[in-house]
C-alpha cells in the first residue's frame, strides 16, 4: 500500500509542488523583480548617479540584491507552510534528502532569477559590463546560498521565537559568496582565486546543509 | 493501565481489503453526503500492527506530557482521542505520525504515517485538484487522485483555491490529499471541529472507506459522539494519562 518512492522522484515532485504553488500565487515573481528593480535603482542614487562611478561598484550591487534577497526566501521555505499548516503533510511524504533537494532547487530558482534581473538592470543603467567568469560565480553563489536558504529556512521555522534573527544571520553566513560572487563579476580581478573561493564555499555548504538537514527536520 | 502507563491493547483489528490497492478500494464508494458508510472487510486473524508505541512519552520543557504509554493500532482501525485542551491530544498525534521523537519509549510503524491539522495540508495559493494532485505525486500515486476527489465530493469544487474554501471544504480537500497518498496510518487532528453535523456523518462515510482498504486512523475531537457508533476505540487523554475509555 505504501511502496517506498525513490528520492529523486520525490525531490522532483517537491519541486513540481513549488513550482505549482509559485504559478498559483506568483509570490516570488511579484516581490522579486520590484525589489530588485527598487534595489539598484537605489544603490544607482547612493553610488553614483554618473556611469563612470557606478561600473566599479556593478558586481557588488548585484550580490548585495542578492544576499537581501535571501532574508525572505529563507522565511519562505517552510515558515510560509507552517503557517498554512501544510508543513506538516509534506514533512510526512518527503524523505529529509528529497525534501531538501526540491527545496534547494526552488530556492536557487528564485535566486538565479534575482541575480538575472540585477545583473541586466546593472548592465542598463550602470553600463557594466558582464565578464564570462561572473556566470560561473553567479551559478555557483546562488546555489550556495540557496543552499544556505534552505536550511535557515527549516531552523527559521522551527523556532518559536526571534525568527526574524534567525533568518538575517543568512547574511553573514553568505559572505563569501558576496565577496567572491562581486569580485568574479569585476573585470580585471584575477579569475583563479576567487572562482576557487566560491567553488569551495558553495561544496562546503551544500555538504554541511545536505548532512544537518535531517536533524533541522527533527522536533 | 498499570504502573502509570495507559495500556491499550490492539483495538479491534480489521486488515487491509486482501488483494486491493488504494485506489482500488475507493472506486465505487459512494460519493460524501451520498450514503452510509461500507463497513470494512474484517478478518482479526490477519490483522497486524500498524503503529506500536512503547513506553512512549514526550517531555515540554522537561515536564512528561503524560506518563508512558503503551498502544497498538491495528491495520483498517478507528481509534478516537478525546480530551480537554491542553492535555497532549495534539503531541500524542504528531508523535505517532513520527513527527516528534519521543522523550523515553520507542515507535514503530508499518508504512507511511501523516498527519493534517484541521483543514490544513494545502498550500492555500493552489486549486483543489492541484493541491492534491502534487500531494499524491509526492507518494507516487497519481492514479488516487480521481478516486479520493470523488469519494470527497470535491469534483465541483475542484477548480477553487484552497484558501477560498469554506472551513468544512478545507477539511474535505485535506481529507483527499491525504487517503490519496495510501497511508498505513492517518492522525487527524481536530477535523471534526469546523464541520455540521451533515459533515460529521459525512466524514464517518469517508472514514469507513478509508479503513476498509486498511489504513488505521488515529482522530482527535472534541465531537465523538457521531463518530462513536464506527470507532473501535477511545483514548482519553486528561491528567497526564491516556487511557482507553
Amino acid at each position: 500500500m505504501t511502496e517506498p518512492v525513490p528520492v529523486v522522484a520525490q525531490a522532483v515532485a517537491v519541486l513540481r509542488r513549488e513550482v505549482a504553488v509559485e504559478r498559483a500565487g506568483r509570490e516570488a515573481l511579484v516581490t522579486t523583480a520590484p525589489y530588485v528593480a527598487a534595489f539598484v535603482v537605489l544603490a544607482g542614487l547612493a553610488f553614483g548617479p554618473s556611469p563612470q562611478q557606478l561600473a566599479p561598484v556593478a558586481g557588488g550591487t548585484t550580490w548585495l540584491a542578492v544576499l537581501g534577497a535571501t532574508v525572505p526566501l529563507a522565511r519562505a521555505v517552510a515558515a510560509a507552510e507552517v503557517a498554512e499548516d501544510s508543513w506538516d503533510l509534506l514533512r510526512g511524504l518527503a524523505a529529509p534528502g528529497a525534501l531538501f533537494t526540491g527545496k534547494l532547487l526552488a530556492a536557487w530558482a528564485a535566486l538565479a532569477l534575482t541575480w538575472a534581473l540585477a545583473t541586466g538592470l546593472v548592465v542598463l543603467l550602470f553600463e557594466a559590463p558582464v565578464p564570462p567568469q561572473a556566470l560561473y560565480g553567479g551559478a555557483l553563489g546562488t546555489l550556495a546560498l540557496a543552499a544556505l536558504t534552505t536550511g535557515f529556512g527549516v531552523l527559521v521555522a522551527a523556532g518559536t521565537r526571534r525568527r526574524g534573527l534567525l533568518a538575517a544571520l543568512v547574511l553573514p553566513a553568505g559572505l563569501p559568496a558576496l565577496l567572491a560572487g562581486t569580485q568574479l563579476a569585476t573585470p580585471g580581478v584575477p579569475v583563479l582565486p576567487w572562482a576557487v573561493l566560491m567553488t569551495l564555499y558553495a561544496a562546503t555548504v551544500l555538504a554541511a546543509v545536505w548532512a544537518v538537514f535531517p536533524v533541522l527536520l527533527e522536533e | 493501565m498499570t504502573g502509570g502507563a495507559a495500556a491499550c491493547g490492539p483495538v479491534r483489528p480489521v486488515p487491509p481489503r486482501a488483494g486491493g490497492s488504494y485506489s482500488d478500494a475507493m472506486v465505487g464508494q459512494p460519493a460524501v453526503g451520498s450514503g452510509p458508510a461500507s463497513p470494512p472487510a474484517v478478518d482479526p486473524a490477519a490483522a497486524a500492527p500498524v503503529l506500536t508505541l512503547t513506553g512512549v512519552s514526550r517531555a515540554h520543557g522537561g515536564r512528561p506530557v503524560w506518563a508512558p504509554v503503551d498502544l497498538s493500532l491495528a491495520a483498517g482501525t478507528l481509534t478516537l482521542v478525546t480530551g480537554p485542551n491542553g492535555a497532549g491530544k495534539t503531541t500524542l498525534l504528531r508523535l505517532a505520525a513520527g513527527l516528534l521523537r519521543p522523550s523515553t519509549g520507542f515507535r514503530a510503524c508499518a508504512g507511511r504515517a501523516l498527519y493534517v491539522r484541521g483543514g490544513g495540508g494545502l498550500r492555500t495559493a493552489q486549486t483543489v485538484a492541484d493541491a492534491v494532485s502534487v500531494t499524491a505525486a509526492l507518494a507516487g500515486r497519481g492514479a488516487a487522485v480521481l478516486p479520493a476527489v470523488d469519494l470527497l465530493g470535491l469534483r465541483g469544487l475542484a477548480d477553487r483555491r484552497v484558501g477560498t474554501l469554506s472551513a468544512g471544504e478545507r477539511v474535505r480537500a485535506a481529507l483527499a490529499a491525504a487517503i490519496a497518498c495510501g497511508p498505513a496510518l492517518l492522525c487527524l487532528d481536530e477535523p471534526t471541529a469546523a464541520l455540521d453535523r451533515q459533515g460529521l456523518l459525512d466524514l464517518a462515510v469517508v472514514l469507513g472507506v478509508v479503513r476498509g482498504s486498511g489504513t488505521a486512523v488515529l482522530l482527535a475531537t472534541h465531537q465523538p459522539d457521531v463518530l462513536r457508533p464506527s470507532a473501535d476505540a477511545q483514548l482519553a487523554v486528561a491528567d497526564g494519562r491516556v487511557a482507553l475509555s
